[in-house]
């Protein structure tokens, strides 16, 4: 077994038996329970569809932030480190671990969605949902990315705050109508799901989805430089 | 130097290479060698050399820089300057040291619901050891560490601190290290269990075990070590420390500091 699959195994293991695996689950299920239970228009089911998206990506950036900074705090990464695993090859493998996590309860929220979908009168279009919808996974990988930045350099509660901060606030200002969707990268993508009459346009949602996989890029690039510098 | 003198430069410092060598100038290298090394608030260019096999109690001045020294050695902190060479190997690198250095901190910093066995084995298996060959050693640090059969399946969290550390230590152990750095370690077990175990390894293996109680472990070891404002403030054999008339604890240590010359300090 390579070790970046080792330590992906062990971070899976440890989200599980932490229960914050569980906490990020929840937070998609109840997406797809208030979508599925709460008779509404197609408009209104987009809508909180894509308000819940942008919240359990909230947590799915907090459960990434504390995780990075509770393993640094507890020894568990030094520990690892010093068992000859590079600390590039711990980031990636706890990324690839947090976003699969959060990926599987996305999708399903969105197979929800689009169950809830098919029985409201106008019914969804499926290519135009599908790609609204994959678009939002762009700005989850972002905030998963940043979240481990922050984990990477703050302590834990530290960490937690800032995410909630930098993530939340953009999220719940975008939502808000205070900040544009466009100046936040990756928003964009929940106000086109939201509103897909509207923003059908397919540049419109790669614009959105590939400003999003920039700023989980610049994240997780800047969360690397900081991990070989920070103490273990 | 004549040019007909062969010189062997030996890249590891492990203790059985230098004692087979051929008969032949061989340049010994160090276990350690840290020059002019700064690291955080407690470091401030220390420098020092051991030698292969030396077994040392390290006191500190705050206890801090004891435990930042090894982790600097064990490459868990970079330095802000200086040089580290560990085991042969240059660099504040842990991943490249190839399990030839193990660190066993303040927090044992396995999983709680981790097995010992399950510790052991990841610990095994990321050291890239052939299965056989894992086992084996698997169960020699089983029994040095003395960790009891009806605890190897069972959650470290569930033995406490105890189980914990003796997990921590066996799994230093399993990589055969030859360098093997203890911070604070087995402050769970009673005195004359942590004296035993840290008798036990090799007995040619460099070993540095930070202490704020050095008088305790005093028997299990060859030399002491006292850091002060930054650095080396005195670096000696207990042999020495008793010619010195001098108890090997920390007041011991600072006394001994305190007739030193400043030029033979680090």
């Amino acid at each position: 077994m390579s070790r970046a699959t080792a330590v992906s195994s062990l971070a899976l293991r440890e989200l599980w038996m932490s229960f914050r695996l569980f906490v990020l689950l929840v937070a998609y299920v109840a997406v797809g329970a208030t979508i599925a239970l709460l008779p509404s228009s197609v408009v209104e089911l987009l809508g909180r569809l894509a308000v819940g998206l942008a919240g359990a990506t909230l947590v799915a950036a907090l459960v990434a932030a504390w995780s990075i900074a509770v393993e640094r705090r507890r020894g568990r990464t030094g520990w690892l480190v010093g068992r000859d695993v590079p600390r590039g090859t711990y980031l990636a493998a706890w990324f690839v671990t947090l976003a699969a996590a959060a990926l599987v309860g996305h999708v399903t929220a969105l197979a929800v969605g689009w169950m809830a979908g098919s029985t409201t009168v106008p019914r969804l279009d499926l290519a135009g949902y599908a790609a609204a919808g994959a678009a939002t996974l762009a700005p989850m990988l972002a905030a998963v990315a940043l979240g481990m930045l922050a984990g990477t350099v703050l302590p834990p509660m530290g960490a937690l705050a800032a995410t909630a901060v930098v993530v939340g606030g953009a999220l719940a200002a975008v939502l808000a109508g205070v900040v544009p969707a466009a100046l936040v990268p990756g928003a964009e993508a929940f106000a086109i799901l939201a509103d897909l009459s509207r923003h059908a346009a397919s540049g419109a949602i790669a614009l959105a989805a590939g400003w999003a996989l920039v700023a989980a890029a610049i994240g997780l690039g800047l969360a690397r430089v900081a991990f070989e510098r920070v103490p273990l | 130097m004549r040019r007909d003198e062969e010189v062997r430069v030996l890249a590891s410092s492990t203790p059985d290479a230098l004692w087979r060598a051929p008969t032949a100038r061989v340049v010994q290298p160090a276990a350690i060698s840290c020059r002019e090394l700064s690291a955080g608030r407690h470091l401030d260019r220390c420098s020092f050399r051991l030698a292969p096999g030396v077994r040392l109690v390290l006191a500190a001045e705050p206890d801090a820089a004891g435990t930042l020294l090894l982790r600097v050695l064990a490459g868990l902190v970079r330095p802000s300057a200086g040089r580290v060479v560990v085991a042969g190997i240059e660099g504040p690198d842990a991943a490249r040291r190839g399990g030839r250095v193990a660190h066993v901190g303040r927090e044992p910093g396995i999983h709680g619901w981790m097995t010992p066995r399950e510790a052991l084995r990841l610990g095994a298996e990321l050291l890239d050891l052939p299965a056989a060959e894992a086992e084996r050693r698997i169960d020699e640090a089983v029994e040095q560490a003395g960790i009891a059969g009806t605890d190897l399946e069972r959650p470290v969290r569930r033995g406490g601190p105890e189980l914990a550390q003796r997990t921590a230590f066996a799994v230093a152990l399993v990589g055969d290290p030859e360098v093997l750095l203890l911070d604070e370690p087995l402050a769970a077990l009673p005195p004359a269990e942590r004296a035993r175990l840290l008798a036990l390894p090799g007995a040619r293996r460099t070993v540095i075990v930070a202490s704020s109680r050095p008088e305790e472990l005093a028997a299990s070891a060859s030399h002491a070590m006292l850091l002060r404002d930054g650095r080396v403030a005195a670096l000696t054999s207990m042999a020495e420390l008793a010619d010195a008339v001098l108890a090997p604890t920390h007041e011991g240590l600072a006394a001994l500091a305190g007739r030193q010359p400043r030029a033979a300090r680090g």
